[in-house]
């Protein structure tokens, strides 16, 4: 899979940028003390990207989705700023947005879907309702969306009648999951975000979620947000990833550098942890010790009681987000070294030499449908 | 493995379940085929990893092979003995269906929700020990909980044995499910999705703990799975096979390895295209399936039951059933496809343009 258009579009301040998050943090007071889930998040989601998101379970990932739509539950607090960029249009502050305004952003021009669909749908409620609810509470022609809800439904290999003629729990949970990105997309927004979407459902109808999805992107021209715990479930349908670790981005950049050549040693462990069918089993190791608990993360680099490469400076302070090249980013001060130190998997290595060339092959073929050819040379 | 007697043999091992169509309906009941004839042989020191989607059967079949889900039909003995002949005292039975309750044991998926949150470590772990080992004496227990704890890296074990359930993260809920398991003495656990709700990083720890318990304390395991990633890792390192279950049966069966670099059922090449790998250039294409969702288990598809999905389906497949043919040591796949004479060569290959097919094709 490729990368996006990195060579010119992407060093033009913010022109193809869709939102913008800066400094965004959520904290929660508690009686033992005050919950930072997320801490200082820095991130662009370019358009027309599929962006992934990932992080283990606790690390902020939720909250990273939540932000942007300044969706975060009371008692949480969320500081910092929120830029959404409309096509045609001056940019938008999320986070001093008047509710009625709000309301109108969110599923008009930035939508999400929820892990469990079960309860988002209305129990009560047939599906084909839940489409007609939303289309009236936006204001928008009715019959004109009930044609573009049928067309979505078969989009996503569904029955458009028999789907709407039902409720939530006639169907299975793959059906469900699917009639809920159709209704997640049926005011046309331009940002997609979804947390986690597929995971309560098997793999195969995961996968098939995911061709589904990159279909939809190019057929409706979205922007998404794919955010997950499995790193090699996004790693065929994202141009680009970031890698969350206790609340915090500890790595963004394109794929195929985040796979090939990861430069944080949280990452590469992460891939090295990873089960997979293709690597020899003897390569897989799990990561030592566990994340922390927000009330109490690690001074420092939050990574350095589990991390190889931790020294004085690591536990001194906490690393800014350093270049490893204009388009990959990772909050590590010795990256240079988790290379040699932080092997990978064999079965990874011998299709790394074309990548370490550098930028060249990163900024290579613009869609993802070029991919199979990039790829031809490795397999 | 080797030619020894089984531990567990199944025999053409049925599962339905009767659902009520309810008040005042007196149509015919319908019926759900969890399971529908199935055989397998569990050996000594075996591990078998069930895979499939959800649905299929796995879990019921899971049950089924210790003794907690009645099959409707067929038989299960254990070493010799039939469990449920013993549970009701028919015949001679010659092993008490209590011993046999003991040696089969499980591990659940929500490991929360399977420890008593009023209950702390230490009290949940000996309670087996004080039930089927009376004659140890408390300090031995306490001991023997200590060192448990301790295998399995939970330490300083007296910290964990004095903590509840909640003080524990899900890893840990885990280890001591394991335990709690393995203090039984045990001859086959059962362990269903025991680390899909586990993160990423965590899983490959879990399974080798898995994986060295099972090695030192001789036991066998069924591990059941919807991740033919996790199948493969537990199943390659123990020397153990995979088994594919599609609606209900046992579509093929063989060597971890085997099954994984030399998958024969269309079905399993289906599941091996659904296991993601971390090779981006590898898009992996259309999923091979002529439809998406799995067809209704309580009116399953004549003949073969993947012919509604299977790309390689042809006339034949919706009229005959396939029998279970050899493809290798060990490698047992029920697909005519195996057999190079078969009718299914000259038959009319089975086209669905008006669905599937179409669908899938549409947009390329």
């Amino acid at each position: 899979m490729s990368t996006q258009n990195t060579s010119t579009t992407a060093t033009d301040s913010g022109s193809d940028r869709i939102i913008e998050l800066r400094d965004a943090e959520v904290t929660f007071e508690m009686d033992r003390g005050t919950s930072r889930v997320l801490d200082n998040v820095d991130l662009d989601v370019n358009r027309g990207e599929i962006l992934g998101v990932v992080g283990e379970s606790g690390s902020g990932k939720s909250m990273l989705a939540m932000s942007m739509l300044d969706s975060v539950d009371d008692p949480g607090i969320l500081s910092g700023d929120v830029t959404y960029y409309p096509q045609n249009d001056d940019p938008v502050d999320v986070l001093n947005l008047s509710d009625e305004k709000l309301r109108q952003l969110r599923w008009e021009h930035i939508s999400m879907v929820f892990q469990g669909a079960m309860s988002s749908f209305n129990p009560t409620m047939g599906i084909r309702e839940h489409f007609v609810e939303t289309l009236k509470a936006h204001d928008a022609d009715v019959e004109e969306g009930m044609d573009r809800a049928h067309e979505l439904l078969s989009d996503l290999y569904l029955d458009p009648e028999r789907v709407l003629d039902s409720y939530a729990h006639e169907l299975s949970g793959g059906m469900r999951q699917r009639a809920l990105i159709a209704l997640s997309v049926i005011l046309e927004p331009n940002l997609l975000v979804m947390d986690e979407p597929t995971a309560a459902l098997d793999l195969l109808m995961q996968r098939s979620i995911l061709t589904l999805l990159s279909k939809l992107k190019e057929k409706y021209d979205l922007t998404m947000v794919f955010i997950t715990h499995d790193l090699s479930l996004v790693a065929e349908l994202a141009d680009r990833m970031a890698v969350m670790y206790a609340f915090e981005l500890v790595e963004k950049g394109p794929t195929d550098r985040i796979l090939y050549n990861a430069a944080h040693p949280y990452t590469r462990s992460l891939l090295n942890a990873t089960p997979n069918l293709d690597a020899p089993l003897s390569e897989m190791r799990p990561i030592p010790g566990s994340a922390p608990d927000p009330v109490n993360v690690p001074e420092g680099c939050s990574y350095n009681p589990r991390c190889p490469l931790a020294d004085q400076e690591c536990i001194a302070s906490d690393p800014e987000y350093l270049e490893v090249n204009d388009v990959h980013d990772v909050a590590c001060f010795h990256w240079e070294e988790a290379e040699a130190q932080i092997p990978m998997n064999v079965g990874r290595s011998d299709t790394g030499d074309a990548a370490t060339d550098g930028g060249a092959d990163v900024s290579g073929p613009d869609r993802p449908d070029d991919a199979s050819d990039a790829g031809g040379e490795d397999r | 493995m080797s030619s020894q007697d089984p531990l567990i043999s199944l025999d053409d091992i049925e599962v339905h379940f009767e659902e009520d169509s309810g008040f005042l309906d007196f149509s015919e009941p319908e019926v759900v085929k969890a399971v529908d004839g199935v055989d397998l042989d569990i050996y000594d020191n075996d591990v078998i990893a069930l895979v499939g989607e959800s649905g299929c059967g796995k879990t019921t079949l899971g049950k089924t092979t210790i003794g907690l889900q009645r099959p409707t039909g067929g038989s299960i003995k254990y070493k010799g003995q039939d469990i449920w002949d013993a549970k009701d005292g028919k015949g001679d039975v010659e092993i008490p269906y209590k011993d046999i309750r003991r040696r089969l044991q499980i591990i659940h998926q929500d490991p929360g929700s399977s420890l008593n949150p009023n209950r702390r470590v230490r009290q949940i772990l000996e309670s087996p020990l004080k039930r089927w080992q009376g004659q140890m004496s408390s300090g031995d227990r306490r001991r023997e909980v200590l060192s448990m704890l301790e295998r399995v890296d939970m330490t300083p074990p007296e910290d964990y044995a004095g903590r509840y359930p909640h003080q524990l993260s899900g890893g840990e809920k885990q280890r001591v499910a394991l335990i709690r398991a393995l203090l039984m003495d045990p001859d086959l656990i059962l362990a269903d999705e025991a680390v899909s709700a586990l993160d990423v990083s965590l899983r490959v720890e879990m399974m080798d703990l898995m994986l060295e318990l099972q090695d030192n304390f001789d036991t066998s395991f069924v591990f059941v799975s919807h991740d033919l990633s996790n199948a493969r890792y537990l199943a390659a390192h123990s020397g153990g096979r995979i088994g594919v279950m599609y609606l209900g049966q046992l579509v093929e069966i063989g060597p971890a390895e085997e099954i994984i670099n030399n998958p024969q059922h269309p079905y399993t090449k289906v599941l091996r295209w659904a296991t993601p790998d971390l090779d981006p250039a590898n898009d992996g294409g259309q999923p091979p399936v002529r439809k998406l969702d799995i067809p209704d288990p309580k009116n399953p598809p004549s003949g073969c039951r993947f012919h509604t999905r299977c790309p390689e389906a042809r006339d034949v497949c919706a009229e005959e059933v396939p029998d279970e043919y050899e493809a290798g040591d060990m490698h047992k796949v029920k697909c005519f496809r195996q057999i190079d004479d078969h009718d299914y060569w000259s038959s009319q290959e089975i086209s669905d343009e008006a669905d599937g097919e179409q669908l899938f094709s549409a947009g390329d």
